[in-house]
């Protein structure tokens, strides 16, 4: 017996929705036998994982709230990918555009109190593009592979912060290894009583200013062909290193408004391990989104739930790891049934393949 | 796109639908608790959140009824960590069982992260399962439960090393007592005049059990020095075992610790050293190398504030218990390391931290860059204490500027 | 000199585990399929081990069973790079979160249990008396002598063995061996599962010998360094055997300059960045455009074997 791929030549709607349904549905299938592998009841842990999440309008305001950071971190990573820049580097441009937008907020006392909220934003986007571009210089000059050296960025931005909060940024008056407070005036408004901030205005206009960019632009469409293939686009005459810079300054200035608004909407102060992992969560949701940035909003809060019901599942037993289990459960199934709406699934008996094997011989 | 954005909507509403199916189901069918390790974890919404708060309002001035009472924790690393966690955990179920509660009425929620959103949420969630006494256990906690006390006035926080409110109290224990201990023990046992401390990240917390153990070893030997090394991560158990191996191998047999892992006591085996362990017994990680742990025992703070709630005697403020009250415990003696006499020694030293007339942290305290910190006769303020940010003059080593 | 023993042998203890997981990743990438979940696959092969130990008592069985769940990782891996041809750096990244969320949830009852006796630091008799060498070299645990021999292994079957030579040409130019009626697929399978084998060594090094002990997130980010490793090395093993004593050197050697100079004033948070930094650096000097003989790595990296489009 063997099994090969044929290329389809249209798909048929219905399976197009359908083939993401059934990943997912078999991802969550295929951890329902964790669950009951240490003897507890699937269905009492999946739902207190979606009522953990999801069950009610605040739970899901506080979802959003979560998603925030990662829409802005998912939003970034989308516009990199899609020119085919491996940019895992997100955490670390969250973490340099939170710390940025601290300096503006506690050490700029000369700034407008007005003022300061702007300022914390287009800080913070600059400290994420500068270094995400300084991450990449390597591979605009010298066609260096990018991907390795973005994720030791990470860590770098990451002690560098250490190092300002183990020291000089420390709040003096706690046993805590954090910046002191912010002001209020450096705070986000928050939207209609709930506890989301006002940053979600931004990261849907970012997202619709994304659209656009990418359908309506020269640009967007030279960045486009670049990522299909860098060969033909410079064929074409477009520069690569020019675009490769401008996709990394807003691929990390994204992320680092994500810092801005975690910062100045949820937490109020910088921390230790303040990203806490978003940044590799949101190459996930860019890559199930098919990077499309109204899909990656809704993924992201489709994922901050699922990380907020995790905590849940505890109430019945089951260890919240299953949490992220369950979110690269997903990404496997659906990475591995993309296939199928590419191709047809042909599966030959031997005798078959040998006699086609001859027939391709003979020709 | 379209498509996807549509089948996220359907899913969306598949999940509400199926949330709110198993919500009855569960009602009906209750997963039996599992006693053992989260025999704290309830299964089924028995309080209405909104009849306990009532109740609690109501009762305010007399007390909760202890039946009512209804304990929601937060732990920011995972139960069994083999340290801090573990020995919350541990004090919580023993608070329970010596008063008696039943398992529906506390809930332990661990690995929360002490970063961003997470913890607000959980303490809403808890809210929300009807727990009208809140526990943060973690410093990196205090924001979050600080917000939270803040939209709840009928609930009863906790924190620990918060700043007192009207309805959030805070909490510690003065663990520099035990490891006064362990550093004396530390310099008896040593083949020198220097010890080493193999220590997480330089936080106050972390810095107070380095200066008390050094204290210790000066009390016991006026030349005795404590050479730090910090990991500078909360976990790493490579860099941990890597950092006590180099202080062993520039000729120190002694090592105070303040972690939870098990590689400096191995470390410290493989090198015939000896160890001072740190937030449990550690004495079976390295039988021939651990000669006491510092313990924690939060148990009689949990009792306390638990029974304050029900005598309605309940206030916001801050409260130290020590090695009086048995809240900072020392493992018993390692009696093949620890000679009789020695213990003898020790026990007389105990004995007058007890009583208070060895105070750790008495001035006059001057740091290692010869800066005078605390006049003769002085004594630190609460605050001080929690944000203790210098080492003490036989300490060799530094702290981030 | 005691003191550069003390180092040097600290040192090869500490670049043991990043080194499993660099050869693991060497093999499967001289096959041309990118795999950036080694962290993940550690974790998964660090809590098998431990949990096997832990139940069976043995050893032995521990490092199989480790071995096993390496291979079903590459399995699941290969099905999803090679037979169903996803993008590979993402599916390395779904393999670390499946491997840390899975290492996290069966961890769990098994953190902080202690009282396994692990690999012993075994001194080699004879070996171990030869002066600087002996106790630099021949005072380490079992895990670490297996890479004294799988090193030369590896590096004798890539260059000097026919299937060797094959292996080169899957990651090179796969059309070229199935125009010879070779099974590019099953060959890539093969290395994939072979070569997640011994990366899950790698996270077994830390439970079983380093340790020995289970607790989350165990490998804290060695599996990434690894990764980068491989690049460095330009695919060959006894590069990485060199890389690998430089990253274990450097925190080695952060740590001791505590001890040593207490005072010397450099924050330790930029010690710690010198690995990462020196990555990068390691990264761009031996790729960069720059220079003459580059060896961007094999020619097919990262990209999926389509027959069609042959």
């Amino acid at each position: 017996m063997k099994i090969r791929f044929e290329k389809r030549e249209k798909l048929h709607p219905v399976w197009k929705l359908l083939n993401p349904v059934i990943c997912i549905v078999l991802a969550l299938l295929a951890c329902s036998f964790l669950v009951i592998a240490i003897g507890k009841d699937p269905v009492a842990a999946y739902g207190k994982l979606f009522s953990g999440g999801f069950g009610s309008a605040k739970k899901l305001s506080e979802s959003i709230l979560q998603a925030i950071p990662l829409m802005f971190c998912a939003l970034g990573v989308s516009i990199s990918f899609k020119m085919s820049i491996n940019n895992i580097g997100a955490e670390g441009q969250y973490v340099m555009g939170a710390m940025a937008a601290t300096g503006v907020a506690l050490f700029c006392p000369w700034i407008p109190h007005a003022l300061v909220i702007p300022a914390m934003i287009i800080a913070g986007f600059a400290a994420g593009a500068l270094w995400a571009m300084l991450a990449v210089i390597p591979k605009a000059f010298w066609n260096v592979n990018e991907t390795i050296i973005t994720l030791m960025f990470n860590y770098v931005a990451l002690l560098f912060v250490d190092f300002l909060l183990f020291g000089a940024w420390r709040d003096t008056s706690l046993n805590l290894n954090y910046s002191p407070a912010y002001p209020e005036y450096a705070m986000l408004p928050k939207v209609f009583g709930t506890r989301i901030n006002s940053a979600i205005y931004i990261a849907i206009i970012a997202a619709v200013c994304i659209y656009l960019f990418f359908d309506k632009t020269t640009r967007g469409y030279q960045i486009r062909v670049i990522g299909s293939s860098v060969r033909a686009a410079s064929y074409a005459g477009m520069n690569i290193r020019t675009n490769i810079l401008i996709v990394m300054l807003f691929s990390g200035g994204l992320a680092g408004l994500a810092g801005v608004a975690q910062a100045s909407g949820a937490v109020g102060r910088l921390q230790q391990n303040f990203a806490n992992g978003t940044g590799y969560t949101a190459i996930i949701v860019a890559y199930l989104s098919k990077f499309n940035p109204f899909t990656v909003l809704i993924v992201s809060i489709l994922f901050s739930g699922l990380s907020y019901g995790s905590v849940a599942t505890q109430l019945v037993g089951v260890p919240d790891q299953v949490g992220v289990v369950i979110q690269g459960a997903i990404l496997i199934f659906v990475l591995g049934g993309e296939i199928f709406s590419r191709n047809r699934l042909i599966i030959t008996r031997r005798e078959k393949e040998t006699a086609l094997a001859k027939k391709g011989a003979t020709k | 796109m379209k498509v996807t954005k549509k089948l996220i909507g359907l899913l969306l509403v598949l999940a509400l639908a199926l949330s709110a199916l198993t919500g009855c189901a569960q009602t009906s069918a209750p997963v039996a608790a599992d006693t053992s390790s989260d025999s704290a974890a309830s299964d089924t919404a028995a309080a209405e959140p909104t009849e306990a708060a009532e109740a609690a309002e109501a009762t305010e001035a007399a007390g909760i009824p202890l039946s009512e009472i209804k304990v929601g924790v937060v732990l920011n690393t995972m139960k069994e960590d083999g340290g801090w966690s573990q020995s919350h955990n541990a004090s919580f179920l023993a608070a329970k069982e010596q008063l008696g509660l039943t398992d529906d009425q506390m809930i332990i929620i661990d690995n929360v992260p002490d970063t961003g959103n997470d913890c607000a949420n959980t303490i809403e969630m808890l809210i929300g399962e009807g727990c009208n006494m809140i526990f943060g256990t973690s410093s990196g906690l205090t924001d979050a439960i600080h917000a939270e006390a803040k939209l709840h006035p009928d609930v009863y926080f906790h924190q620990f090393e918060g700043v007192p409110a009207d309805n959030c109290a805070s909490y510690s224990v003065r663990d520099w007592e035990t490891m006064f201990l362990l550093g004396y023990a530390g310099a008896k046992l040593s083949n020198g005049d220097k010890l080493g401390f193999m220590a997480a990240q330089p936080q106050a917390s972390v810095v107070r059990a380095v200066n008390a153990y050094a204290l210790g070893a000066k009390y016991a030997n006026p030349n005795a020095t404590v050479q730090v090394v910090w990991a500078n991560s909360w976990y790493d158990p490579a860099k941990e075992k890597e950092g006590a191996t180099s202080m062993l191998a520039s000729g120190i047999n002694v090592l105070g610790y303040h972690g939870s892992t098990t590689a400096v006591a191995e470390a410290c085996t493989d090198a015939g050293a000896f160890m001072s362990g740190f937030h449990i017994d550690m004495h079976d990680y390295a039988p021939t190398a651990v000669y006491s742990s510092h313990m924690w025992n939060w148990t009689p703070l949990y009792v306390e504030f638990i029974n304050r709630a029900v005598a309605g005697t309940w206030t916001g403020e801050m409260l130290y218990m020590g090695i009086d009250s048995g809240c900072a415990q020392l493992a018993p003696w390692n009696t093949d390391i620890v000679s009789a006499d020695l213990i003898a020694e020790l026990n007389g030293v105990q004995a007058k931290l007890e009583s208070g007339e060895i105070q750790v942290f008495g001035g006059p305290l001057s740091d290692n860059t010869g800066k005078e910190v605390l006049a003769a006769g002085a004594e630190f303020t609460n605050d001080q204490l929690i944000g203790m940010m210098f080492l003490v003059d036989n300490v060799i080593g530094q702290l981030p500027s | 000199m005691d003191w550069i023993v003390s180092v040097v042998a600290a040192t090869i203890g500490y670049a043991a585990p990043v080194l499993y997981a660099s050869l693991g990743e060497i093999i499967s990438e001289r096959a041309g399929v990118l795999n950036l979940g080694l962290e993940g696959v550690m974790l998964i092969g660090a809590v098998t081990g431990y949990i096997t130990a832990v139940e069976s008592g043995s050893l032995a069985l521990a490092i199989l069973a480790t071995m096993l769940a390496g291979m079903l990782t590459g399995l699941v891996y290969a099905v999803l790079t090679v037979t169903l041809q996803t993008n590979q750096v993402v599916s390395g990244l779904a393999l670390v979160t499946v491997g840390t969320g899975l290492s996290g949830f069966f961890g769990k009852p098994y953190t902080a249990v202690t009282g396994l006796e692990g690999f012993k630091n075994l001194a080699i008799p004879g070996l171990s008396q030869i002066p600087v060498l002996g106790p630099m070299l021949f005072k380490q645990n079992v895990m670490v002598y297996a890479l004294y021999i799988l090193v030369p292994l590896i590096y004798v079957f890539l260059y000097k063995t026919r299937p060797g030579l094959k292996l080169r040409a899957l990651g090179e130019n796969p059309g070229a061996l199935d125009a010879a009626g070779m099974n590019v697929f099953g060959m890539r399978y093969l290395y994939v599962i072979l070569g997640n084998a011994i990366v899950a060594l790698g996270g077994a090094y830390f439970t079983l010998a380093y340790i020995p002990g289970w607790q989350d997130s165990i490998t804290a980010g060695k599996g990434w360094i690894a990764a980068a490793l491989v690049i460095f090395s330009s695919w060959n093993p006894a590069m990485a055997t060199v890389g690998a004593l430089i990253f274990g050197g450097v925190e080695v050697l952060g740590l001791r300059l505590q001890v040593l100079f207490p005072n010397i004033g450099i924050p330790t948070y930029f010690i710690s960045m010198l690995p990462y930094v020196a990555t990068v650096l390691v990264l761009i000097l031996s790729t960069g455009s720059f220079r003459k003989h580059r060896k961007p790595g094999p020619a097919a990296l990262g990209a999926f074997y389509d027959r069609e489009a042959r």
